[in-house]
């Protein structure tokens, strides 16, 4: 199968997801008041079974924040914190991990970002967003992004776009996951005129 | 994820892991230590060729018994297994996109078309889960929330005495 994407669309997508993500990182700063990174984006296009496979060990439990996205792009937003990363953000907005109320920081949390990816995105395509509410789950990651994946993605080729942050000295780095679905990829690059 | 295997191999044992929406089949032979194990992420198979037929519960199901019957276990000795078929999402309702049910109902049907009965099942619910299919007494172990618990063990009534392996 030929490549779905050129090399020029994939760094147009990979800069979607940078300025996404440096909006969340500023968001996350406010909020704990330590300096946060990003990571350089990666933009995969792959078969979806391998996407998932690929994205870390199947059966680590995490938590993950997910924002269905609807509008001008159809899509989902996906907040994924492993273990250390769940116990160091609640312990940075002073809340105790495991606890109804520590899960609920860990929504709000996945909320702020996932609005502030999402606003950059919006911003920057001119794209009308309409987010629905978030919806917070625990449990193995693969059981997780294959199902969160699936709702939107009946292709046998995605695209994903992830990008980690990281707060200064912390073990803290949610991931973002920006998974489109592929009439949405079109769009996101017409409007960045980058299409085929 | 999407694939499917089998074996008559009673030193092996068939795992999948982190199931969601997607479904386990399990078929194992009621008289030997024959058993097979798809992991199914869609109710319908495209009509291209070339798909993989373990990923489609329409396919998976038809493929697994021709791989067991191959290993001699025919379709009238295979019982079935099923885990997952999760909403793990509460908005994959609100969207009428309950992959799980969807993949549950495939399964069921397939199943039913070639007459092979459903002995156990965890499915449903809005857990992730494992599986694991030891060859060796045909036995199937879910892993969900932390906790790993037998699921089913086939009573065997052996028709040959020191089957494979």
């Amino acid at each position: 199968m030929a490549p779905a994407y050129t090399e020029v669309q994939l760094d147009a997508l990979r800069e979607v997801a940078n300025i996404g993500s440096s909006t969340a990182a500023t968001a996350l700063s406010s909020l704990v008041g330590i300096p946060v990174d990003v990571s350089t984006p990666q933009a995969r296009a792959m078969p979806l079974v391998d996407a998932i496979e690929q994205a870390g060990p199947g059966e680590m439990i995490v938590t993950a924040v997910v924002v269905p996205v609807s509008g001008d792009l159809e899509a989902l937003v996906l907040l994924v914190m492993p273990p250390a990363t769940e116990l160091a953000a609640c312990r940075l907005v002073g809340v105790e991990a495991g606890t109804q109320v520590g899960n609920s920081a860990l929504m709000e949390i996945g909320n702020i970002l996932g609005a502030s990816y999402l606003g950059a995105l919006s911003t920057l395509t001119g794209l009308a967003l309409e987010p629905a509410p978030p919806e917070r789950v625990r449990d193995m990651l693969r059981a997780v992004l294959a199902s969160a994946v699936l709702v939107e993605v009946s292709d046998d080729q995605v695209i994903v776009l992830e990008s980690t942050l990281s707060i200064a000295d912390q073990e803290c780095t949610p991931t973002f996951l920006l998974v489109p679905t592929k009439g949405s990829v079109e769009g996101i690059l017409e409007r960045l005129r980058v299409a085929a | 994820m999407g694939e499917l295997a089998v074996t008559a191999d009673a030193g092996c044992v068939l795992t999948t892991i982190g199931l969601g929406s997607c479904v386990a089949v399990a078929l194992l032979d009621s008289a030997s230590d024959a058993v097979g194990l798809a992991h199914v992420i869609f109710p319908k198979a495209p009509a291209r060729a070339g798909a993989e037929h373990g990923k489609y519960a329409d396919t998976a199901v038809p493929a697994l018994i021709a791989a067991l019957g191959r290993l001699g276990s025919p379709r009238t000795r295979l019982v079935a297994v099923l885990a997952g078929g999760a909403r793990m999402f509460s908005f994959e309702r609100a969207l009428d996109l309950d992959i799980g049910k969807h993949n549950l109902i495939a399964v069921g049907a397939a199943l039913a078309d070639s007459e092979i009965p459903v002995r156990a099942e965890r499915t449903r619910g809005s857990t992730g889960r494992s599986v694991r299919v030891d060859a060796r007494g045909g036995v199937v172990s879910i892993s969900q929330r932390g906790r790993d618990h037998e699921l089913y063990r086939v009573p065997k009534m052996r028709l040959t005495s020191g089957a494979a392996g």
